[in-house]
Parts: structure tokens; sequence; C-alpha cells
């Protein structure tokens, strides 16, 4: 029975995934196939959107480098950006529940720096710090902190009462408070910031590249080049590339989540 | 006899103005169980976190002669500890040493039957074993006296009749001092040295019942005539509140 069971759970989390990338793949042939003047009269190179096993036909020499060079650039704009908004992060939401004034003095503009669209913060990052990594780093925390301060602060009000009379009882110092009771009660709720923060560390420095069009190219300028350049190919490739280094970091703070918070608690799964 | 734990004209107003405490008097003494029973909403609870500091009276006062743990009606363990670590948890926050906790951990798992379900975590125990667990960590403590706040409510008769034979005991062997917050009044006749009776809010005693059966009780009192009669009579005088 048990034996019936697992194969039944193996299938329903392999089936689904499946059948969903094979519908994806068949819609983008359907749709290589389909546009006019998709595939150049001369080469017969695709132009706007290549089928999936063309893809990598012109993976090679300097192509290869510029794409493997602007991953770095961009991975460490995300990595570093990331970083800083996990500390950032965690730090304000441990300060905003602290006091519930506090609380209401940072939560209006963080929802603020939340909302304001990064095509209007990029011209003025350029005029106060230039555009260069700092920029772009600066960028990739405006995205990227928000989740992880919420997150923070909800798992800290999420204590149960309970817990925080027994603490009460035995008259224990805010530290003592934070660091055996609070912090690791809201870790599953930080690591669930952490990893949606992750996918918009990308974001924040691919899309902060299409915006500063100076210094040294990430992955978002690389893309504008190869579409400038009606180099589909690789302008795919380039976004797949930007896809996966957001899937590791995702699956990455899965993995660290999975061996922080351990078995106690039910998120702790990839 | 010097009451472990005295409330003189202890009430309690909330800040929205509702009395929640009317007028109470109450002594505890050494090694006495006493419970609390009352319709929802008395102030049973907001006279328990009087006594136990987590609340300060709004007027009267109390006068404790000892250390205290509160069991509380969930088991508030820490879910990312084991059974063994959630019982230390309040010997560390009192600064005890790692040998001596040690020692005692062990004792008390021995106590409340738990030696096997050391390594487990919360969510691997049942209701009736997270009770358990939460009940070994106010042991460990070895307080004078201990607040009990509706602690086997969430549970199923069979558990609950289980633990209470277990409780009394365990107390049996110590010269603490128990508060017991209770809806069941046979639960509380079982327990306890004396039952109090509260009002409907603003709550205060209005009545005490002596409860004759010594010290060791067993399974078998709940089915003799004396405790139906003395049940029964709790119960005439908690529906005659209600009226």
């Amino acid at each position: 029975m048990i034996y019936v069971r697992t194969i039944k759970k193996t299938m329903v989390s392999l089936v689904g995934p499946t059948a969903v990338f094979v519908a994806f793949i068949s819609a983008w042939y359907a749709v290589a196939y389909s546009l006019d003047n998709n595939f150049s009269p001369a080469s017969g190179k695709p132009m706007i959107v290549p089928p999936p096993h063309r893809l990598f036909e012109d993976f090679s020499g300097t192509v290869r480098d510029r794409i493997f060079t602007a991953l770095a650039i961009s991975t460490r704009t995300a990595l570093t950006g990331l970083a800083i908004s996990a500390v950032l992060g965690v730090f304000l939401g441990i300060l905003m529940a602290q006091a519930k004034w506090i609380e209401r003095s940072l939560w209006p503009h963080l929802i603020a720096l939340q909302v304001t669209p990064i095509i209007a913060i990029v011209p003025l990052m350029i005029r106060l710090i230039g555009a260069n990594f700092t920029a772009r780093v600066v960028v990739t925390v405006i995205i990227s902190i928000f989740p992880i301060v919420s997150n923070t602060l909800f798992g800290i009000q999420s204590v149960p009462q309970g817990l925080r009379d027994l603490f009460r009882l035995h008259n224990c110092t805010r530290f003592t408070v934070l660091v055996k009771l609070q912090l690791p009660y809201a870790s599953p709720a930080i690591f669930t910031g952490l990893r949606v923060s992750a996918g918009l560390a990308v974001i924040g420095a691919i899309v902060g590249d299409f915006f500063f069009t100076r210094g040294d190219p990430g992955l978002g300028q690389l893309i504008t080049f190869f579409f400038l350049n009606n180099l589909s190919g690789p302008m795919f490739i380039t976004a797949l590339f930007a896809t996966l280094l957001g899937l590791m970091l995702f699956l990455g703070f899965g993995l660290v989540n999975r061996v922080v918070v351990g078995r106690w608690h039910e998120t702790s799964t990839l | 006899m010097i009451p472990v734990l005295e409330f003189i004209d202890v009430s309690h107003q909330f800040p929205d103005s509702t009395l929640a405490l009317g007028s109470t008097n109450l002594q505890l003494n050494p090694g006495e169980f006493v419970s609390i029973v009352g319709p929802s909403g008395c102030g049973k609870s907001t006279l328990l976190r009087i006594a136990s500091g987590l609340l300060e009276p709004s007027s009267g006062s109390v006068i404790r002669n000892g250390s205290l743990q509160f069991v509380f009606q969930d088991s508030t363990l820490l879910p990312w500890r084991n059974v063994r670590k959630n019982i230390a948890l309040n010997l560390e926050l009192d600064d005890v040493d790692r040998h001596e906790i040690n020692r005692r951990v062990d004792n008390v798992l021995q106590l409340v039957s738990m030696q096997d379900s050391a390594e487990k975590i919360p969510r691997q125990l049942s209701g009736g074993m997270k009770m358990r667990t939460s009940l070994a960590r106010s042991l460990v403590c070895e307080p004078d006296i201990f607040l009990f706040d509706e602690p086997f409510s969430a549970l199923d008769e069979f558990s609950r009749e289980r633990l209470n034979s277990d409780l009394r005991a365990i107390l049996a062997r110590i010269n603490a001092a128990s508060l017991f917050i209770t809806h069941s009044i046979s639960e509380a006749v079982f327990l306890s040295d004396r039952v109090l009776v509260m009002s409907p809010r603003p709550g205060h005693i209005i009545e005490e019942f002596v409860i004759p059966f010594g010290s060791v009780r067993d399974d078998e009192l709940r089915y003799t005539p004396e405790f139906a009669l003395l049940t029964g009579r709790i119960a005439s005088t908690f529906r005659s509140i209600q009226r």
C-alpha cells in the first residue's frame, strides 16, 4: 500500500511539471514556425524566435565569452545586492518589531520604496553615484529588500502570546528573547522572504542594467545589444542564463532553509 | 502556616474600563492544590496572570512567598527544540549550570515517563505528550507554586484523565502548591484539596468546597458516590450563578 502511494506521489510530482514543460516547448515551436519572416531568406537563420533545437547554434567563441562575462557581472551584482538586502532587511524587520512607533515610522517609507518604478530611480542613481557597480547594487537592494523586511516583521510578530509570556516570566532581556525565541520562530518566514528576494535581486540586477546603458555590460545590457544586432539566438540564451541564475538562487535558499530550519517546519522543503 | 500565595482585595480593570476581576481574597498554602472554576469570561485567567506577575492588579496586593512556574493552556513548546531541550529551556533562561540542567532533565523525563521521546520534536508528539513535556518543563524548575491555566482543556477525555492521575501522583511526591484553572468540575474535584467557584464578570470567589479525599487518589475515585455527590453540589452552585 505504501509502495503504491509512493509511486502515485512520484507520478504526481513528475507528470504535472513534465506536461507543462512539453506544452511550453510545443507552444515555442508553434510560435517559431508560424511567425512571418522569422527565418532569413539568405542564411536561413532565425531572426525573431529561434526554435528550441536551434537555440545554441551561435553559442561559441566571442558570443559565449560575452555571455559568461555578463553572467559573472550580473551574478556579482545580484549576490552583493541580495546580501545587503538580507542583512539590512532582517535588521529593519527586527527594529520595527521592537516598538509600534518604529514600525509606524518606517512602514510608509518602505512601501513608497517598494512601489516606486525603477525607471524613476535610475537617473537619480546615475547623478548621485554614477553608472557603476555600486549604483547597480543600490538598485538591486531597493528592488529586493521589501519581502525580507516584511517577512521578518511578520515572523517575529507571529510568535504566540504564550511563548512571549514564558520568556517574560523569566525576566529575559530583549536580546535573549530575540536570539532564543523571535529569530528562530521567524526563520521560516525570513527564508520565504529571502527566496522571493533572490528572484527580485536577479530582476534588479538585469532590469537596472537595461537602464544604465553604461559601464561593464551585465546580462541586461547584453540582451539589448543582441536585440539591436538581430542576434535572436544569443539573446534567448542570455535570457535563459538570467532565468537559471534566478532559479539557482531560489533553490539555493531553499537548501539553506532546509539546513537551518530543518524538520520542524512544514515549509522547509525545496 | 505562611501562605505561598496570597491575594488581598485584588481587583483588575482593563484599559477599556471593563472590570475583569472584582475584589478577590485568596490564600494558597504550601503543598496545597486549589482549583478555580467559573463561567467563561469571569476573570479566571486574569486572576492567574496577576498571580504570576504577568499582569499588575488595578488595586489590592499580591504576596508571593516562593518561586513559581506557569503551565499554559497551550503547550507553548519551541517547535525547533526536541523534548529534552524544551524541558531544559526554563533552566537555561535562569542561567542554571549545564551539568545541573542535564541531571534535572534526566530525572524529570523519568518522572513524566518520557525517556523514550526525549529526542522527538513537538510535531512528532501527540497533544497529551506535548502537555506532558510542558508540565515537565515546569517541574524541572522545582518551584514552590504551580499556576495552571486550563492545561488539559484541548485534550480528549482519556488523555485528560490519564494526565490528571499522573499530575496528582507527581505532585504528591513534591511539596509544591498549585493553583489550577479549569472548566471541568470533575477534573477540579479529582485534583484538588479545595475548589473555589467564581461568579460571572466581574468575577470574585463566591463559594469554597473542601475536598475530603486525601492525598493519594486512584482512578476509581471518579466512579464513587461521594465523588458524584460533591461534583453535583459544585455543578449545582455553578448552574445557580449562571441563571
